[in-house]
């Protein structure tokens, strides 16, 4: 009973040393992810970084990159803050994350649409985006939506691409059950591989990095004529830094910044022709 | 995937594991400790702390573990600013902890019952209070029974943490995720499987032999 004892106690307090020494480590991580809201010196970025080649991971598993983190650096640059810090946050739940206070804004691909616009405070549009329609190459029957008739559509859930399918399931161009939504970009492109869905609904700029990965895979099978702008999305309370963000944005037109971080990652300049 | 590939992952996938073996024990050792006094709870003749601890267990084990995370992480600011926790660690393990509590309790809860009734009377017989016979006499020998279910909650626990990939924490399902995005590409799941199976074993292994050593004394 006593050897028992002894063995407790040692246990016991090897545990506490343990948990003591996480848990200064974890402090000191969450220090750095603990978000004011412009007033410190580093600014916190919301990104949902599975979105190729917008927002991703490097080749190391670790580095954010991408067209929207280029910008996001240059933001912060300009707004004078010592350094720009990215938190990966799921698209599920990112424009509640940004409003509880978790970064100071998002720089995620976001697409400009009504109910962001009142619910939060968003930029004038600094990259164009448009909705396509991807298939598999064997797919030679989808030419357009008016073809989806009949048809199961995959795209990521919370999108815009989500809020154009369900346009079309109101103009019955769509079944009810022809659409699945999935958490992430990626597995709409799985489903298309495996069979279970005949065509993903996606970003354009998301839609040429895929195929351009998958060459023998994927068709862009239609591409819409109308372009939708996407923003900087920040706290609906945060105007004074939006205001100060739409001033930089148009610097970053005028000095060719824009332009060299879009040819960087797109190739050619998607930031010109905005409405 | 090639193996050169796999290799420049490996160290994103193995800090990614890291950070799900530091919730997994942190939110276990605080889950313990208040299963502890909600397992006491249960037992105490006091109606009333027993019917708070009943219905903490029946809310914690009734409910999905996805939506106490975002109900922590999410709801908890909307309802009011102040009640908001900062990060991604705090509320990750405050979730996975509040939940592993309710569970844990009911493990304790009904190791000391097994203990025969007898070491509770001979404690009493011999002059100790309600207190001592427990801390001395009868939750020391639940060790051992507990050490099989407490085992299986663990290795539950760490699999459950990779929900937290949801509300912003980075480990081993999100940096999972984050690899096979950039990949279009879904094999890393593999790699990420054998090192979820890889911390298993260990605590499988772990408890095997406490389980023998504690086995010695019956």
């Amino acid at each position: 009973m006593l050897r028992l004892k002894k063995r407790n106690f040692i246990l016991v307090t090897s545990l506490v040393v343990i948990l003591i020494l996480t848990l200064c480590s974890c402090g000191n991580k969450t220090e750095s992810s603990d978000s004011g809201s412009g007033t410190s010196d580093v600014l916190l970025v919301g990104v949902d970084d599975s979105y190729p080649p917008m927002e991703f991971k490097d080749s190391d598993g670790k580095t954010t990159i991408g067209f929207d983190v280029d910008v996001a650096k240059e933001l912060g640059k300009r707004l004078g803050k010592s350094d720009v810090k990215f938190v990966s946050n799921d698209w599920t739940g990112i424009f509640s994350a940004l409003e509880i206070n978790k970064f100071d804004v998002i720089i995620s691909s976001v697409s400009i649409n009504d109910e962001r616009q009142s619910k939060h405070s968003l930029t004038k549009p600094y990259i164009a985006n448009k909705q396509v329609i991807v298939t598999k190459k064997s797919t030679t029957d989808i030419k357009s939506p008016d073809e989806l008739k009949g048809k199961k559509v995959g795209v990521q859930a919370g999108t815009t691409s989500e809020d154009f399918c369900r346009d079309l399931i109101k103009q019955s161009k769509l079944g009810d059950n022809g659409l699945a939504t999935y958490p992430l970009v990626t597995q709409p492109f799985m489903d298309l591989d495996a069979g279970r869905i005949d065509a993903v609904v996606v970003d354009i700029v998301v839609a040429k990095y895929y195929i351009s990965n998958n060459k023998d895979k994927y068709n862009l099978s239609w591409e819409s004529s109308s372009s939708e702008p996407m923003a900087l999305c920040f706290k609906k309370k945060d105007t004074d830094l939006r205001d100060k963000a739409n001033k930089i944005l148009d610097d970053m037109q005028a000095d060719g910044t824009m332009k060299k971080i879009s040819e960087k990652w797109f190739g050619e300049d998607v930031t010109k022709n905005l409405q | 995937m090639d193996l050169n590939k796999l290799m420049t992952y490996m160290p994103a996938l193995l800090e990614g594991a890291r950070n799900t073996i530091v919730l997994t024990v942190i939110s276990v050792i605080f889950g313990a400790i208040l299963g502890l006094f909600l397992a006491l709870g249960r037992l105490s003749k006091n109606k009333l702390i027993d019917r708070i601890c009943w219905f903490y267990i029946w809310l914690f084990r009734g409910t999905p573990l996805l939506m106490q995370l975002f109900f922590i992480y999410y709801a908890l600011p909307n309802i009011n600013p102040t009640l908001t926790l900062p990060g991604q660690w705090i509320p990750a393990l405050l979730a996975l902890a509040l939940n592993s509590a309710a569970y844990l309790a009911e493990i304790i809860r009904a190791a000391i019952q097994s203990i025969d009734k007898g070491q509770m009377e001979a404690a009493k017989a011999l002059g100790m209070s309600y207190g001592q016979a427990m801390g001395r006499v009868i939750v020391p020998q639940s060790y051992r029974r507990l050490i099989p279910p407490v085992g299986n909650e663990l290795i539950a626990l760490l699999k459950d943490s990779s929900l937290v990939a949801m509300i912003a924490m980075t480990e081993l399902m999100k940096v999972t995720n984050q690899i096979s995005t950039r990949e279009s590409n879904a094999a890393i799941y593999l790699p990420a499987a054998v090192l979820y199976l890889a911390m298993t074993t260990i605590f499988t292994v772990v408890f095997e032999k406490l389980e023998k050593k504690y086995s010695v004394y019956e």
